[in-house]
């Protein structure tokens, strides 16, 4: 594939949440607010393009046996880098997604790249594959935190969209509603990919 | 080989932790500095009229509390702040209360909390009204600037409004000196502070009576904005008022709709933390009828 085949193809047609349904725990959690999701999807880019960077790096020095924990070394470093980044710059959004930011070195996306992808390919092709799967993982979080926070609150970047007057279907922002804006955005994808390809 | 897999994997982790204690270095004083702020402000929220004093920390076996002074040499005693904790439905919550020497709370600020996003962690959403047609119209150059809603007079007071709106967050003792009625005090800090952002401030100099009575309602208006709607209602109430009830309520304390756990956790742990208070100091002042 292309240099810019490999870059483009997690924002849709390998869309890690809506096509190939990898990293739902966060996608889950974090999405209440757009301003969540955009965070976190952007900590998870930054997580996935320098292990993806690194592991490529190592991949010749690591043998098979303890790739895994290697990687996941790797990953977690950059994730208390992000972690402890955040606290210190951006103490706001750091405290928004709690949690959910230690999280990301279980995000199957991050180590399921390294495994399936970087340690197969070259650093630049590895860059373009973790900044891309990184960029449609942000796209889809902040497509379903949209959805989410429009209907759950009416707002969306604290802006009020539905009108003063609009009664937020609160169920959109409570774990529930999270499974059924998933399950319909997931559906729509795949309705789309499916007529794409006819 | 066995050699060659510990070898490996100990030199990766001993570059990660080279990486991250060079990381830990640079964001720790960061990190630390944040929490510094995040502390003083929470005092200085919780007890606006100590905003310009100083605060005297006072230890107990069982209980660190603030006393809040209205000038820096401590005169002017007007409360207390302790911090208070609570277990909420996924972190601690913490919070700093203020209470004034008759027990009642004066304000309150979360210094932390991971509550569920969206859910718990609206016990600190401050109301929004502006809708996205107003950002869009602000955007454009075409939006009314937002002190439309506290303008009392000409457009000459509007200014003035403006200026003072402007420029009012940049100045920490002005709420305070606004709570202590202190006409001569705003009246000069006001245009003083903003006299080199604007030649506007000059209007403001032209007549300090109504500077004062704008700066009043600026910072009502900043206050009402500013404050989380959960928290607004403990300002005013003892402890005894500190229950959690369903329903809109003037005299109890209404839980946000889908985090009763967050809404219930703060408000027993800052009635817990007055009753230790109370203790602590040998009890408030009665208030005289």
């Amino acid at each position: 594939m292309s240099a810019a085949g490999e870059f483009t193809k997690g924002f849709i047609k390998q869309n890690p949440v809506f096509r190939i349904v990898l990293g739902l725990c966060p996608t889950l959690a974090v999405t209440t607010s757009l301003k969540n999701g955009i965070g976190m999807g952007l900590a998870a880019t930054f997580v996935l393009v320098g292990s993806n960077v690194i592991v490529s790096l190592i991949r010749k020095a690591v043998p098979s046996r303890i790739r895994i924990p290697c990687y996941i070394v790797v990953i977690a470093s950059f994730v208390t880098v992000v972690d402890l980044v955040m606290a210190a710059y951006t103490p706001q959004l750091h405290k928004n997604l709690g949690i959910f930011i230690p999280l990301i070195v279980v995000n199957c996306i991050i180590l399921g790249r390294a495994e399936a992808f970087a340690s197969k390919n070259s650093v630049g092709m590895s860059f373009l594959d973790g900044l891309g799967m990184g960029l449609g993982f942000t796209f889809a979080l902040a497509i379903t935190a949209s959805v989410r926070e429009i209907i759950g609150t009416g707002k969306i970047w604290d802006l009020v969209v539905l009108g003063t007057k609009y009664n937020p279907v609160l169920l959109a922002v409570l774990s529930p509603g999270a499974f059924i804006t998933l399950g319909l955005l997931i559906g729509l994808f795949n309705l789309f990919e499916v007529r794409k390809e006819k | 080989m066995m050699a060659k897999l510990v070898g490996v994997l100990a030199a990766i982790t001993f570059v990660a932790a080279l990486g991250l204690g060079f990381v830990y270095q640079k964001t720790t004083p960061k990190i630390e500095a944040q929490k510094r702020i995040t502390d003083e402000v929470a005092m200085r929220t919780a007890l606006p009229q100590a905003a310009c004093g100083v605060f005297v920390k006072h230890e107990t076996d069982s209980l660190t509390y603030y006393e809040g002074y209205r000038y820096p040499d401590t005169t002017g005693f007007v409360g207390y702040v302790v911090r208070a904790s609570g277990r909420g439905y996924s972190s601690t919550i913490e919070t700093m209360v203020g209470v004034d020497p008759s027990g009642r709370i004066t304000g309150l600020k979360i210094t932390h909390e991971q509550e569920t996003p969206g859910l718990g962690t609206r016990i600190e959403e401050v109301r929004s009204t502006k809708t996205l047609l107003d950002a869009l119209k602000e955007l454009v150059g075409k939006g009314n600037p937002p002190v439309v809603a506290v303008t009392i007079g000409d457009s000459t007071e509007s200014k003035c409004i403006e200026v003072i709106i402007k420029e009012a967050s940049a100045c920490a003792c002005l709420d305070s000196l606004i709570a202590l009625e202190d006409t001569s005090k705003v009246c000069n800090i006001v245009p003083r502070a903003f006299s080199l952002a604007t030649k506007d401030s000059a209007l403001c100099l032209s007549n300090p009576a109504l500077t004062f009575e704008v700066a009043k309602k600026v910072m009502q208006k900043l206050r009402e904005q500013q404050t989380p709607w959960f928290l607004e209602q403990f300002i005013g109430k003892s402890k005894a008022n500190l229950l959690v009830v369903a329903g809109k309520t003037d005299r109890y304390i209404q839980a946000i709709t889908g985090a009763t756990m967050s809404s219930t956790a703060v408000t027993s742990s800052v009635r817990e933390a007055i009753t230790k208070l109370e203790r602590a100091v040998g009890g408030f002042k009665e208030e005289k009828p």
